[in-house]
């Protein structure tokens, strides 16, 4: 199953790579993009294809060494558009060259309409970075992972 | 090829530099090949605009990323950070051999303004035997992170915990606060810095001793050093002014387009003060041979977390600041062991020897250990194993050490180089 993609996933530094666990562009311009010009958002399936993610950052791309805040909406993916109630979300990241993560936590806060604001992800070095969107729900526990490059 | 940059002159040796960013070989002009193939002494090749004018738009932003240096970010824990009178009062201090248990040793002892704020020591011995060697101070308020484990997170608790180290000065709290409210120039000096009278009494001892360390924070905030030769060809790429840029050394230029490039060097030394600012292991032996035994980042993280002394402390300006309560946000796991912080190359030519113990003596034989990585230990099953032998040749080891002194940069103004004069 494929899921459409809001727009501009090069602009938050999507590698290709990322592209391929069931994610496609769509037309640019539409969405949460249009109405917070600053942001850019994507969609990508959880790895287990359970869910949707739709993750909004900054409009420029991740960059190296400054504390970065994302905006995370969790979808039933057999269900676009309808949120998942009653879920935990854990963030983390890492470098699979260098094998070593992150070395600030990254602050996330569950918002009243369900959906989730990540604060401080501080990704220190330029490369290839793996950011890790893990979706806990009751006996669940499915990850969700999205290639960046940082230059 | 990335499209050019605004460039106002078209080189001809684009396609030839294109490669040279990507791979870091180094450039021969058409009339050096000449000369190899005819068996001639090749000459080095010369600076040149049209060497300047082929870098392309992804290669110029790189650059730019690594100057000029700019101002660092203010400290908001430390409200006096750029109060002139505090910085004229944490001078007084840096110089003063009092500060020592011996009456011998001052800040200035380890961080020599005559050898660029560094001792050119392996290992600093004041009191003791010291386990680190002394780094530059030049350009040290814009580190994020202080001590090579960075167990202090701003610059008054590192001179708080040099005060307070046996090893090192080791006044202590009581001691430097008794030194601030006796001698009367510095009491005079302290009130003009803090509005306020110094005191030794036990319930002010720790006030007055951590407004002294602010106002040597406050001194030592001013030793920038900038205006290198690098910064005058980034700041004459980003105003696109070609000939200015084309005044930066070609072997210098080469180095660069290595350190991007091949070299990978701004992997970890990124940003304008060319270091990440974090903590890594290079599998650099420790002096004397073995395993590694010096903790690290792994200590360094529980000590900074633990110190009643850091920026979410009761002895901070702003301990609710988001710069401050990063420390609360630093993960601690295994594979901090052993990382030290990111040297700074800005100055790195003035600093030798290098290394977090003074292991290595010249940057010659800093940029054969990437060559080969000969001797490295492993940084364990969680280090990091990006490092893989550069196999530097010799010219590009050359090229990369013209690149590196390139960063030297301009001293502090001279009145910032000893003790104030007493006032008559």
């Amino acid at each position: 199953m494929q899921v459409r993609v809001a727009s501009l996933a090069a602009a938050l530094g999507i590698a290709a790579a990322a592209l391929s666990i069931g994610v496609t562009p769509a037309a640019p311009g539409s969405g949460a993009a249009q109405a917070a010009p600053a942001r850019a958002e994507v969609r990508f399936l959880s790895n287990g294809g359970r869910y949707s993610l739709a993750v909004s950052g900054p409009a420029g791309g991740f960059e190296t060494g400054k504390a970065l805040a994302l905006d995370v909406r969790v979808e039933h993916a057999a269900a676009p558009g309808v949120r998942v109630d009653g879920i935990a979300l854990l963030v983390d990241a890492d470098m699979p060259e260098h094998l070593h993560g992150i070395n600030r936590a990254p602050r996330v806060e569950r918002r009243a309409d369900g959906s989730f604001r990540v604060e401080n992800l501080f990704l220190h070095m330029p490369g290839w970075w793996e950011i890790f969107l893990d979706v806990v729900e009751g006996p669940w526990t499915e990850r969700a992972q999205w290639r960046v490059e940082l230059d | 090829m990335a499209r050019r940059a605004g460039l106002t002159r078209r080189g001809s040796l684009a396609a030839l530099l294109a490669g040279l960013a990507a791979c870091g070989g180094p450039a021969r002009t058409p009339a050096g090949a000449q000369a190899e193939a005819s068996g001639e002494p090749a000459p080095r090749p010369r600076p040149s605009a049209e060497l300047v004018a082929a870098l392309d738009e992804a290669t110029i932003r790189r650059v730019l990323r690594h100057g000029p240096l700019g101002p660092p970010e203010p400290d908001p824990t430390n409200r006096v950070a750029a109060s002139p009178a505090a910085a004229h009062l944490g001078q007084r201090l840096f110089y003063d051999p009092r500060l020592s248990l011996s009456g011998m040793h001052s800040c200035a002892s380890c961080h020599l303004p005559t050898r660029a704020f560094a001792d050119g020591l392996e290992l600093p011995v004041p009191q003791g035997s010291s386990e680190r060697h002394s780094p530059t101070l030049l350009n040290v308020a814009h580190q994020r992170w202080l001590f090579w484990d960075g167990r202090a997170d701003s610059l008054w608790s590192q001179a708080l915990a040099v005060i307070e180290n046996p090893k090192e000065l080791g006044i202590g709290r009581p001691g430097l606060a008794r030194l601030v409210t006796r001698d009367p120039l510095y009491r005079a000096e302290y009130r003009a810095a803090f509005d306020a009278e110094p005191s030794d009494a036990p319930e002010f001892e720790d006030r007055t001793a951590v407004h002294a360390a602010k106002a040597i924070a406050a001194y030592e905030a001013r030793l920038q050093s900038d205006d290198s030769a690098f910064d005058r060809f980034a700041a004459a790429l980003a105003a696109r002014d070609l000939d200015t840029a084309a005044e930066y050394p070609d072997d210098a230029l080469r180095g660069l387009l290595l350190f991007l490039g091949r070299g990978n060097c701004r992997s970890c030394h990124v940003g304008p003060l060319f270091s990440d600012g974090e903590f890594h292991s290079i599998g650099m032996p420790p002096r004397g041979g073995g395993r590694p035994t010096d903790p690290g980042r792994l200590r360094g993280i529980e000590l900074l977390q633990a110190n009643p002394f850091r920026g979410t402390g009761p002895w901070s300006d702003a301990p609710d600041s988001e710069r401050a309560r990063e420390v609360e946000a630093l993960v601690r796991s295994s594979e901090h062991w052993g990382q030290v912080r990111t040297p700074s190359l800005r100055n790195v030519a003035r600093t030798a020897p290098y290394m977090s113990q003074g292991q290595k003596p010249t940057l010659r034989s800093v940029l054969e250990f990437y060559s080969t990585l000969e001797g490295a230990v492993a940084a364990g099953h969680h280090g990091e194993t990006v490092l893989a032998p550069l196999r530097f040749s010799a010219a590009e080891m050359d090229d990369l050490e013209a690149f590196l002194r390139s960063l030297d940069g301009r001293d502090p103004p001279e009145e910032l180089l000893w003790a104030p004069p007493k006032p008559r």
